[in-house]
């Protein structure tokens, strides 16, 4: 069961990975309307890793709580309509942590 | 040791290497500053440059990631792709240069970027705390900056997009700046289409009068002899303290013609053709005519079969216009094969701008002949309220002509109707007073658009303030000797009879440079270009292209041909991506124009020997 979650997890980091970096260049290139197309596949996607890796326990190998912070601050950068600091923090941030996790998971 | 220049300093040394930017920037203003900002601060990110942040009376921007900026702006960069035979791209905002860094690596040598920056005191602000060094060093790099040197803008496009590469062109902007500078970037985008269309207008222009202007000039060679340059009286009339008068057609002369009497014999009165008969059947005799049409009808010059009144022209100017004007000629604008004979004979020609009608080219001949003051009347650049082209008794133009093309301040405040040629021609005026800092332009013209950079008065005022000496213009035309001596006509005689031999080496060029289109083209159906033979027929034509088109008479060739070109050349820039398709057409199309060039050299040399005889 454990290792099942864990499989799933990495398929769902690998998607979310991807997806993080097609929505932030649409973003950095300023292709608002289209990045915000995305951009709700892409929280899901996040959403369920989290939710995933939380299943996995292991909090001090996966630092989920930190992600979940991180998380908070991309959603505040977007309330502000700030979308290249949600972009930043979605690929220095999130992505790079997703990205550890896929080598240790 | 050498002392570390500061960030200023090392901007400033490369705006040395641009000479109009550099001047335009020592003598601003910095009180005059339009686009105001409330703030500008740069905060530090994870990278070593900073980001950028301004604010406006409505909101605050970070016009960079406070992340890594250079990489936010090779993404960004990313989506610009230059495949095109030469890309030009206008970027709307300089920002702190992070952006058009990025979009710069991603150029050719053979690309042009033109940055329009709206805030002069952001660019002041950049100057002061961004390396921009590498930016102003670059070749491929023009800079225009509101309100320094903004008006540079419709040059630098006039200069670099034509019809060949009008639909090919890139357009960027700088992230937020059209939140910023709303209103600033609207008048950009404005340009950049103003632009566009006259780029295609010139098109139609060119292959409309193409042929026109190579038989006009080979018909107008036999005035040669006896004819001046504008520059030969530049001493004259810079030395005197006299305005010119430009007179045009506008439907406000009616209102102010008699006044005009006043001026005689204290302003050199200079007047466009179409006014011409309108101001001489009100008693008023000229001191010069202008025209420029190489397609101006007789009925738009003159009824009188005796006019000596000295007449500016260009050599390819109508013919008869040209046949019906007895008096002295005086040409400007020398651009064709006649300024290689003045070339030749070190004979000094000015290279006007004559914009784009009878009235600019006058406003450009005053300029050039030193007049310090210029009074305008007649140009109203806009209809009247009956919507009238012309003043009354002067044709008007039909009514396919009176489609209103935009609203625009007139002398009034009020607004009023321009046509799209005049709003052209307004501009042009516009650009053309502000690099005349020392010439004071005075629109008497009591109706139509208002010329930015002008002063407003009435005729009479005008003419009460600024013609108060006496000036004899015809005693300086006629003293003066034409600009070819006997030892000249020699002279000419012989390069015309150099050109008709270069042009028969024109046709045979022509003829063998088409054959080798022809194989080649084969070679690219067959799929061996690259191939030894193909690579001789490639050397061959290089050659012939290097020996027929530095012969001066190959410029006869080109206007002749106009239309063929822009049939053939309209699409050069565009590439399929396909490089045996390219190749196919490019060889294709190739011939056509190869072939077109043999056939105008061969019609053109007979009738260039037939003007020797006047020689």
């Amino acid at each position: 069961m454990r290792r099942q979650i864990a499989i799933e997890a990495k398929k769902t980091i690998m998607t979310a990975v991807e997806a993080i970096e097609e929505v932030t260049l649409l973003f950095y290139q300023q292709k608002t309307k289209e990045g915000y197309n995305k951009l709700e596949a892409v929280l899901t996607d996040i959403s369920q890793v989290i939710d995933l890796l939380y299943a996995l326990k292991k909090e001090e190998l996966y630092r989920t709580n930190e992600m979940l912070e991180v998380l908070k601050a991309a959603m505040a950068a977007l309330e502000k309509k700030d979308l290249i600091l949600l972009s930043d923090i979605l690929n220095y941030e999130l992505k790079d942590r997703f990205e550890r996790v896929l080598e240790i998971i | 040791m050498g002392a570390i220049m500061t960030i200023y300093e090392k901007n400033y040394e490369e705006i040395k290497t641009r000479p109009y930017l550099l001047k335009k920037l020592n003598e601003f203003d910095k009180n005059s500053l339009k686009n105001r900002l409330c703030d500008i601060h740069s905060a530090d990110t994870h990278e070593g440059i900073k980001a950028l942040h301004i604010g406006t009376d409505r909101r605050s921007y970070r016009l960079n990631s406070s992340y890594y900026p250079a990489k936010e702006a090779q993404a960004w960069a990313g989506q610009y792709d230059f495949k095109d035979l030469k890309a030009y791209i206008s970027m709307y905002g300089l920002g702190s240069g992070t952006f058009t860094r990025a979009l710069i690596e991603r150029m050719r040598p053979e690309d042009f970027i033109y940055i329009y920056e709206p805030s002069a005191q952001l660019f002041l602000y950049i100057l002061e705390n961004y390396d921009i060094s590498d930016i102003l060093r670059d070749s491929r790099v023009y800079i225009g900056v509101e309100t320094i040197n903004d008006y540079e803008f419709h040059a630098v496009l006039r200069d670099n997009i034509d019809w060949l590469n009008v639909h090919y062109q890139v357009l960027c902007m700088h992230p937020f700046y059209d939140e910023i500078f709303p209103e600033s970037y609207k008048t950009f985008l404005l340009g950049l289409k103003e632009n566009n269309i006259r780029a295609l207008i010139n098109r139609n222009t060119t292959a409309l009068f193409g042929t026109m202007t190579v038989t006009n000039t080979i018909h107008n060679f036999k005035y040669i002899k006896e004819t001046n340059v504008d520059l030969d009286f530049q001493e004259d009339f810079s030395a005197l303290d006299i305005p010119a008068v430009i007179v045009a057609a506008g439907p406000s002369l009616n209102k102010n013609i008699e006044y005009l009497k006043q001026a005689k014999g204290k302003a050199a009165i200079f007047v466009v053709d179409r006014a011409l008969d309108y101001v001489l059947n009100h008693g008023i005799e000229p001191d010069f005519i202008v025209t420029i049409d190489s397609s101006k009808p007789i009925e738009y010059f003159s009824q009188r079969t005796d006019l000596t009144i000295p007449l500016f022209c260009t050599i390819s100017s109508s013919i008869p216009v040209m046949d019906a004007h007895k008096g002295r000629k005086i040409l400007f604008a020398n651009k064709g094969f006649e300024s290689y004979i003045y070339y030749d004979l070190k004979k000094e020609v000015s290279i006007l701008n004559p914009g784009g009608c009878v009235a600019t080219g006058a406003f450009s001949i005053c300029a050039g002949l030193g007049f310090k003051t210029i009074i305008l009347m007649g140009q109203d650049l806009a209809f009247s309220n009956d919507k009238t082209t012309h003043a009354s008794g002067i044709q008007g133009d039909g009514e396919d002509l009176k489609k209103v093309f935009k609203i625009v301040e007139g002398i009034d405040g009020k607004p009023v109707e321009t046509r799209h040629d005049w709003y052209s021609y307004l501009v042009w005026f516009q650009d053309a007073i502000k690099v005349l800092p020392d010439v004071t332009v005075i629109d008497a013209t009591e109706g139509g658009a208002r010329i930015a950079g002008t002063r407003i008065m009435t005729l009479k005022d005008a003419i009460a303030a600024y013609c108060t000496k006496e000036v004899d213009c015809r005693s300086i035309v006629d003293n003066k000797k034409p600009t070819f001596d006997e030892e000249d006509i020699i002279r000419i005689r012989q390069i015309l009879q150099e050109a008709v031999e270069n042009l028969k080496e024109i046709r045979e060029g022509g003829d063998r440079a088409r054959e080798c289109c022809v194989k080649l083209s084969k070679e690219a159906q067959d799929g061996t270009i690259g191939s030894r033979s193909s690579q001789a027929f490639v050397n061959e034509i290089s050659e012939i292209n290097e020996t027929i088109m530095k012969y001066p008479a190959y410029k006869f060739v080109d206007n002749d041909i106009s239309v063929v070109s822009i049939q053939n050349l309209s699409n050069i820039y565009k590439l399929t991506g396909d490089q045996r398709a390219d190749q196919i057409t490019t060889y294709l199309k190739a011939e056509k124009i190869y072939e077109a060039i043999a056939a105008s050299a061969d019609k053109i040399w007979p009738q260039l020997e037939g003007v020797l005889a006047d020689f």
